[in-house]
């Protein structure tokens, strides 16, 4: 049998290149009529006052009293309403839809609501903390009383934004009993759920089926389920068909983004230059509605200390809520943000003691057999060191780091930098087991063709065919045989969002498993359906209250170095080379992963020193693609990546997580090398042109 | 109902002006965006217009010299890709051309437009100010021809009336010996100017004899001052001479054979900044740049004046 | 009512709203006036567009739609070629890229008018060629797709580009990719897949 990890053509790549693959805008449904939303025009206070125009025949306002369940979007904190009712916490909250046949007419109504409002001072700070959370490991605070020193930083990262190429739609239908929503989702589930919840109907009658996706990195993990919710609502009112698709510049500044944070850093240091412990305090900015940011705290806390072993930890965190547009899933989901912290922090330390940081970082890189941030251990064995030793390599980083740290003046400041990272697999302590219950199935047809049933969505990262790759390579198959379609919660289980790296290493892992059972019992010309439900491994203990024990099931790992120029003059900074390297157990299909890394590097670069998104008086100040930069081919350079197998003993075929690691180390990679190259410390992102002026001129 | 013209020549082009107010488009990659509504709605234009990209008549780039004088001649709907990739069109407006957009925007896109457009962060701007541009603009009664200076009043703002269109534009034909062109944007292609800066000067035996800079993005419109070019020029000229006037060593001077990039190096490298470092000082006076969602007022002061440092350092 | 500390803001917004409403009132009566002026002037003005006929994927075609339409909505609305996205309707994203004349434009930026007498070829007709097997292939063996929003304008990318230059350094290609932008790939194995292209199937484009 062949190595899995052989690539090959993707599935889904002949209806994409030839362009007829079918993303939501491009379906149009008998008698479909057009929504678009009505929003607040102001960042805090109430509605005190409507006044709707009097509608022609055929359109509709759509707003909370047309509402038949639940004003709320059932996430995991529930303060996310459908439509305003009263209170406006953000500049652009939806209050209601305008539907009906023909757009000019909708525009032309919309022109004519007026709301009245009391406004109250809006809040931007970080003083409404509305979720905390601490934890210790060994004796906590009180590793900085004996401590001879403690160095402190604070560090600061920015919003980003998606900039899924596919701005968020759906279509909501109905045939007079059950209501079906389409669209450009992540987790079908979460937005039946949601459905549920709003319509008050049963499960039965309520149906999503995903569209082909393009592109969402976590910014179509709870969105769509507001924007279902009020389709849904509008459908079962009017009875037809409607289509709801949001403009780039709606979709910019009013859906979901990546938590700003603040992160307070401090390092408790002995005598002999050892570091006792680490006390931390995170700062998430939640935006009008907390949605599922206390779990982007968790993971962000529980990475405190990122691939380091430190034995005393105070780590503690609050999710602030302001007036400005909610923050919700982005790739990383938290870990981004803490992971830039420590790896700068960790070489700020070096800086300070007179330490050479490889040195430092090495000492307290983490081994198999330690303890975790939370007490837990790493089980499995880490290759780090062959894998820094590799890149290094492919880098010449050695000769670099100290040839571009001596300044000598030339025509641009050459830096590199190396970042460590590694990234949790799967949902944060006991969620699989709590809350997703994932079960899967697998469909065999009289014609002997094995369909795959999972609510697992690909949007890009080619899970139609590493899915049905698992199971052609269990079952002995020819991929054909093999068949996975875009799910439809009418015809597939849940089997969990589509999140958290978790779709291979827990799904495909079921999947596999599903396989083995029906290759067991494999009955030829015999329709067949095997099903598996998840069983959390024994040693995955975790209290979610004291934040102790395993909090992931498994570990992936990454290096990247990251080589740039930056101008004497303008301060603009050049990419010149890339070198990374991760661990992600097995690849399922090489290129696939390949393509992830580019991909997730350079927005984790971009991260770093690119996209600029802020907020003015509750305002997102870069809502066009024009004004939020993103990289463009020119702006990137050939990207040198290898793959080291580790396998795992629980994923398919040895996988772990992949989706989420690759853009982790790309700020903290690029922060140091801007840092190496100009000389002075570092301690947001982005490390714009702008601030790279600021330091140098020390301002 | 907006009605949609589109003349058959350059001729009918213009008897059209006389009859109705019309907007001018012709590759439309601003209006377009700037008129959009949502999708399968027509843009807003609120009144007629007039598609004039497909006249071939004004389409063109040509050398011509009429008294003396050395002239290049760019027709209205000539596209952006077109005068980048043509052999006659001048090193610095390439560069600008160069970094302008993205090959689709450039392949309908017209110098006119981005003229017409009046944007304060137009790329090709400062390159047409310092090849003294001139906008050719012509209705059914004939002719004019208005500096670039006096034809951009404001941002969105131009000297044309309702009756005319632009014919061509008229720049200097000249082979600089330094040509300087640099836009930054938010990245490295596809972006609006943060700052944009272009210069470009002469030399004959080490002077420097024509010095020409300006700048965008960095102010309502492109900033040029010409009173400043003359004193920097005159300046380094009295300077040289002041330098020349040290005896050589059998007692003689010469002051016309002096290469002022021969001459004695500390002494000469020192003064040199200096008048370089007050150069920059006096221009700092007319940048005044602002913050935006794009970058802030200091950085952008900044640049602009690194940019002329390092261009009149090259000179 | 509107309580006193925020009457101010909120009767600017109150206002806001209401002049909106009074503008687009009186841009009715001057676009009547304006429509008048224009049938009067038409009888004297020859040449206002009442069709736009161009060729559409080697067919000929016409269109009776307002000629300053985009010609992304005329493709996806009346031809249903659907092809062609609008990822940001500003020109920026290239994912509504279609050949006019055999060249990349904009087509959320193109207005129909503009067409007129032209080529236009959108991914559903650059597939079918020789041509775009031949990109679609090189685009399949280097991973090249990923979420798939951006390959259509990708595709139209690589032609545009080596139909112009058969032998473009990687720097050239870059470029030539610059007006479209990819969140997934990160590019490099489109950059790869061209540069395959140019090192091998070179004579295609010639």
């Amino acid at each position: 049998m062949s190595d899995i990890s052989r690539s090959i053509n993707k599935v889904d790549n002949d209806e994409k290149i030839t362009g007829k693959a079918v993303y939501i805008d491009d379906i149009k449904l008998e008698n479909m009529l057009y929504a678009k939303t009505v929003r607040a025009e102001i960042t805090s206070g109430t509605i005190i006052g409507r006044h709707y125009p009097e509608m022609p025949t055929d359109y509709h306002i759509v707003d909370y009293l047309d509402i038949p369940g639940n004003n709320y979007v059932k996430i995991i904190f529930e303060d996310m309403p459908v439509f305003v009712k009263d209170k406006v916490g953000y500049y652009g909250e939806p209050i209601a839809l305008v539907v009906g046949p023909d757009k000019q007419v909708i525009l032309d109504i919309i022109s004519q609501i007026v709301f009245e409002y009391d406004a109250i001072a809006p809040i931007y700070d970080y003083v409404d903390s509305v979720i905390h959370y601490d934890y210790e490991k060994g004796v906590g605070e009180a590793v900085f009383e004996p401590a001879n020193r403690v160095i402190e930083y604070t560090y600061e990262t920015g919003y980003q934004e998606h900039v899924y190429i596919e701005p968020q739609g759906v279509i909501g239908d109905t045939d007079g009993d059950k209501i079906s929503v389409y669209g450009s989702i992540q987790c079908p589930y979460y937005v039946k759920n949601a459905l549920i919840n709003t319509l008050g109907m049963d499960e039965k009658k309520v149906r999503v089926v995903q569209t082909t996706t393009g592109g969402a990195f976590g910014g179509k993990e709870e969105f769509p389920s507001l924007i279902a919710c009020q389709v849904a609502v509008a459908v079962k009112k009017i009875g037809k068909p409607i289509k709801l698709i949001y403009n780039r510049v709606e979709d910019m500044a009013y859906t979901t983004k990546r938590h700003p944070s603040t992160i307070r850093m401090e390092a408790a240091i002995d005598e002999q230059n050892n570091i006792l412990g680490f006390r931390a305090h995170v700062s998430l900015d939640g935006g009008a509605n907390i949605g599922l940011s206390s779990v982007v705290l968790q993971r962000a806390m529980i990475a405190a200390t990122g691939v380091y072993n430190i034995n005393n930890l105070a780590i503690s965190g609050d999710v602030y809520r302001t007036n400005t547009v909610p923050t919700g899933a982005f790739r990383g989901f938290g870990a981004p943000q803490m992971i830039f912290a420590v790896e700068m922090f960790i070489h700020h330390i070096a800086k300070e003691l007179g330490i050479d940081p490889l040195i430092l970082r090495n000492k307290y890189m983490a081994k198999q057999g330690d303890s975790t941030s939370t007490s837990g251990h790493f089980r499995d064995p880490i290759i780090m060191k062959d894998m820094i030793a590799r890149a290094k390599e492919l880098a010449d980083y050695d000769h670099k780091i100290k040839l571009y740290g001596e300044h000598m003046p030339t025509k641009d400041m050459p830096g590199i930098g190396m970042s460590w990272f590694l990234h949790g697999c799967g949902f944060t302590g006991s969620g699989e087991q709590k809350h997703i219950k994932a079960v899967v199935r697998l469909h065999k047809d009289v014609g002997d063709i094995v369909t795959v049933l999972v609510a697992a969505v690909d949007m890009g990262q080619g899970i139609k065919t590493t899915m049905r790759k698992l199971v052609a390579h269990v079952l002995e198959l020819p991929i054909e045989q093999v068949i996975m379609h875009n799910p439809d919660t009418d015809l597939v289980p849940d089997s969990g969002p589509t999140v958290a790296s978790r779709t291979l290493m827990i799904v495909g892992a079921l999947v596999s498993q599903a396989a083995e059972k029906l290759k067991e019992n494999w009955l030829a010309g015999k329709e067949q359906i095997f099903e598996e439900k998840y069983k959390q491994p024994k040693y995955i203990q975790w209290d979610e209250e004291s934040f102790q024990g395993n909090a992931y099931p498994g570990y992936s790992w990454g290096v990247n170095i990251v080589e740039v120029a930056v101008s004497p003059v303008t301060y603009e900074v050049t990419l010149k080379g890339t070198w990374s390297v991760y661990d992600v157990g097995k690849a399922i299909d090489e290129r696939i992963i390949m393509g992830q890394a580019d991909g997730g590097l350079l927005q984790g670069i971009s991260y770093g020193m690119l996209e600029v998104m802020e907020n003015k008086d509750g305002m997102v100040q870069q809502k066009t693609v024009t004004d939020y930069i993103i990289p463009t081919a020119s702006d990137t350079v050939n990207m040198i990546t290898e793959l080291m197998d580790n396998p795992f003993e629980l994923g398919p075929f040895g996988a772990k997580g992949a989706g989420e690691l690759t853009l982790i180390g790309g700020a903290p990679a690029v922060a140091l090398a801007i840092e190496n190259a100009i000389g002075k410390s570092v301690t947001k992102i982005p490390v714009t042109p702008e601030y790279i002026m600021s330091l140098i001129e020390g301002e | 109902m907006v009605l949609s013209y589109r003349p058959v020549s350059y001729a009918d082009a213009l008897s059209i002006l006389t009859k109705v107010p019309v907007t001018i488009i012709a590759g439309g990659t601003d209006l377009m965006v700037k008129k959009r509504s949502w999708s399968n709605l027509a843009p807003t234009f609120d009144g007629d217009v007039m598609f004039v990209g497909h006249l071939e008549e004004i389409s063109y780039i040509k050398k011509l010299e009429k008294s003396n004088q050395k002239r290049i001649h760019i027709g209205a709907t000539i596209t952006l890709e077109e005068l980048l990739y043509h052999k006659d069109t001048p090193e610095i407006l390439r560069q600008a051309l160069g970094v302008m957009a993205s090959p689709a925007i450039r392949h309908t896109a017209t110098l006119a437009g981005n003229i017409g457009n009046a944007s304060p962060a137009g790329d090709s701007l400062p390159v047409l100010y310092i090849l003294n541009a001139i906008v050719v603009l012509a209705s059914s009664s004939g002719e004019r021809q208005v500096p670039i200076e006096d034809f951009i009043l404001g941002p969105g703002k131009t000297a044309i009336n309702s009756d005319e269109m632009i014919k061509e534009i008229i720049i200097d034909d000249c082979n600089f010996g330094t040509v300087y062109y640099k836009k930054v944007g938010g990245r490295k292609a596809d972006a609006i100017s943060k700052v944009c800066f272009a210069g470009c000067g002469s030399k004959v035996d080490g002077q420097i004899t024509d010095m020409r800079v300006a700048f965008g993005a960095v102010g309502p419109t492109v900033v040029r001052v010409r009173s400043l070019e003359e004193a920097c020029v005159n300046a380094h000229r009295a300077l040289q001479l002041s330098v020349s006037e040290k005896p050589s060593e059998d007692g003689l001077v010469e002051p016309s054979k002096v290469n002022f990039d021969q001459g004695d190096e500390s002494s000469n490298s020192i003064a040199r900044e200096q008048l370089d470092s007050e150069t920059v000082k006096k221009f700092a006076d007319y940048v005044r740049p602002i913050d935006d969602q794009r970058s802030n007022a200091i950085y952008r002061k900044q640049i602009a004046l690194n940019l002329l440092k390092d261009f009149i350092t090259k000179l | 009512m509107l309580s006193g500390a925020n009457s101010a803001a909120n009767s600017e917004i109150y206002n806001k709203i209401k002049s909106e409403i009074s503008s687009k009132v009186s841009n009715e009566v001057s676009n009547e006036m304006n429509s008048e002026l224009s049938s009067k002037a038409n009888n004297t003005v020859k040449n206002s567009m009442s069709k736009v006929t161009f060729v559409l994927n080697g067919q000929a075609v016409e269109s009776s739609e307002n000629p300053t339409k985009r010609l992304l909505d005329i493709l996806r609305e009346d031809h249903g070629l659907v092809g062609a996205k609008e990822g940001c309707g500003e020109g920026e994203c290239g994912g509504c890229a279609v050949l006019l004349d055999y060249k990349i434009v904009n087509s959320c930026l193109t207005p129909l008018g503009s067409v007129q007498d032209k080529q236009v070829i959108t991914i559903e007709g650059l597939s079918l060629s020789t041509e775009g097997q031949t990109i679609k292939k090189a685009f399949e063996d280097y991973g090249s797709v990923q979420c798939g929003i951006c390959t259509p304008g990708m595709m139209i990318a690589t032609a545009s580009l080596l139909h112009h230059n058969q032998k473009p350094t990687e720097a050239e290609i870059r470029e030539g990719l610059s007006g479209n932008l990819c969140r997934c790939t990160g590019y490099n194995m489109i950059v790869k897949a061209i540069q395959y292209l140019a090192d091998e199937k070179g004579e295609l484009w010639c």
